[in-house]
């Protein structure tokens, strides 16, 4: 995912969707689909360096009840 | 001022001061919805019956000891928060006779309270984004907005004074925007979501929908706290949010958002202009507050988290009876079971670490300023845009809008404040302030 394209989470997508919904499910996943590739590129170019010191949010997997 | 013009806060001083009785108000309000009801359409139930009896219960306890700061004030619950003995749809035909054997706790705190339930207002299915049958009252040709579009439009239309929702990207927000009401959604667990069908869990809040600031308070201060029912709820104190809405004198520090007057429609960033300008003129001190990430990456890192929650929520259900689901939530809950777990953990790995950044901005303001949303009430095809109000979802900070003024086509504006976490007496006594020097603002018809 990481430094990948929208068109090739897209392709990537659509042959999933493919083999786990079918054919004739993919056209109406289509819309869903070309958002979703989209939100996963912008995801994906933000690159994360290891941190030994990053919270570990599954911890918390609200990621937002933090003591204050 | 007929009844069903009347505030929570004022119906609760009424009651108790036995100008109105508890039943008086829920037969005036009951009558209103016979009026407007058919064009809106905001109600999935109401409850005459169980509406009636609690009214009856609170005119006999009026006069007992202790009595409730909601006594005898009518309140109607999105239809995903359960509510004992009364059918909770989700919005699915799937639930279609579904009812709870309990309250949900939000549920339970307003009853404590002396609140009367008087229903369930309709939900966009599982409170997603398929467009809902209800209508907005200041004109029916556009959407309420959503998913909390039956509460939005009852409490703009007067059929109840205040409602719940809930808001995982902006179904709190939004719609109270567009319907022109207060719309609070508060902290990240603040309000325990023990008994509302889940949408994403680390995103969905409780919120509340009102005709004033002090309303929003009053609810809050019910519900607010600890719920040991629901392992997200905040443990962290509550505060006296109803002294802090009543407290305006302070004029607040304000952090103007451009990113948002950006992405919104000219007629709307040239509203929010105007907004600042008259409260700067009113003593505020604005300055311009940058968001730290690109605003469109932003709602990615929500969008991808929110659906994959999704999905795992509606996986097998969706399975077992797909007839049950609208187009576009079936479509999210297929394609988001493709999203790779990687995917998720990085997009929660960014959420984490951009929180300090976002509490930053707040730093030597209030609360930040901007439009509710990018535009006015589309129409009824579409719940509107969740941008504006997603951003405030994903890292958990309470936010409210305000109904700030009219469109050119007479529909209403709204202006979003936020605060930082558990920071709600901060927002609320901002939003005070903000509201009286608004001034008064129109009804719908």
């Amino acid at each position: 995912m990481l430094n990948r394209s929208k068109e090739e989470i897209a392709r990537d997508l659509v042959a999933q969707a493919t083999r786990t919904w079918g054919t004739d499910r993919v056209d109406a996943l289509r819309g869903q689909i070309e958002e979703t590739a989209d939100w996963l590129s912008a995801v994906g170019s933000h690159r994360l360096e290891i941190d030994g010191d990053e919270p570990d949010f599954l911890v918390d997997p609200a990621a937002g009840r933090e003591a204050q | 001022m007929e009844l069903f013009e009347l505030t929570a806060v004022g119906a609760a001083q009424a009651i108790r001061r036995r100008e109105v009785s508890p039943v008086e108000l829920l037969e005036a309000l009951l009558r209103r919805m016979e009026d407007v009801e058919p064009a809106i359409q905001a109600w999935e139930t109401v409850d005459r019956d169980g509406a009636l009896a609690a009214a009856i219960r609170c005119q006999q306890e009026l006069g007992n000891v202790g009595v409730g700061p909601l006594h005898g004030v009518p309140v109607g619950i999105k239809d995903i928060i359960y509510t004992a003995g009364l059918r909770t749809t989700s919005g699915s035909p799937i639930f279609q006779d579904f009812v709870p054997a309990y309250d949900a706790t939000a549920v339970a705190r307003l009853r404590s309270a002396g609140a009367v339930i008087l229903g369930k207002t309709v939900t966009v299915q599982f409170a997603h984004v398929d467009p809902p049958r209800t209508r907005n009252p200041w004109n029916i040709d556009r959407t309420p907005g959503g998913s909390s579009s039956g509460s939005a439009a009852a409490v703009a239309a007067r059929t109840v004074p205040a409602a719940l929702g809930t808001q995982t990207g902006g179904s709190v927000l939004r719609p109270a925007s567009y319907c022109g009401t207060v719309g609070l959604k508060p902290t990240y667990g603040r309000i325990s979501r023990y008994g509302v069908t889940p949408n994403s869990w680390s995103l969905d809040h409780v919120g509340v929908l009102t005709r004033s600031v002090e309303d929003a308070a009053l609810l809050l201060q019910a519900m607010a706290g600890r719920d040991h029912l629901d392992p997200a709820s905040s443990d962290a104190p509550t505060a006296d949010y109803l002294e802090a809405a009543r407290r305006r004198e302070r004029t607040p520090r304000l952090g103007l958002v451009p990113e948002f007057l950006e992405r919104a429609q000219p007629e709307v960033s040239d509203h929010i202009k105007g907004v600042a300008a008259l409260f700067e003129r009113s003593g505020a001190r604005l300055r311009e507050v940058h968001l730290p990430f690109p605003f469109p990456d932003l709602l990615a890192i929500r969008s991808v988290i929110s659906q994959v929650e999704i999905a795992d929520v509606h996986a097998s259900l969706l399975r077992e009876h797909p007839e049950g689901y609208l187009p576009r939530i079936r479509a999210s809950v297929e394609v988001g079971q493709l999203i790779p777990g990687a995917a998720y953990i990085h997009a929660q790995r960014l959420r984490r670490r951009l929180r300090p950044l976002m509490e930053r901005m707040l730093q030597g303001v209030d609360c930040l300023l901007m439009p509710t949303v990018s535009n006015v009430a589309p129409d009824p095809g579409t719940t509107g845009d969740a941008s504006f109000q997603a951003v405030w979802s994903l890292f958990g900070f309470p936010s409210i809008t305000l109904p700030s003024g009219l469109s050119a086509e007479r529909l209403p504006l709204g202006t979003q404040l936020a605060a930082l976490p558990h920071r709600e007496d901060n927002l609320l006594s901002t939003a005070a302030w903000c509201e009286q020097t608004l001034g008064p603002m129109p009804s719908p018809g």
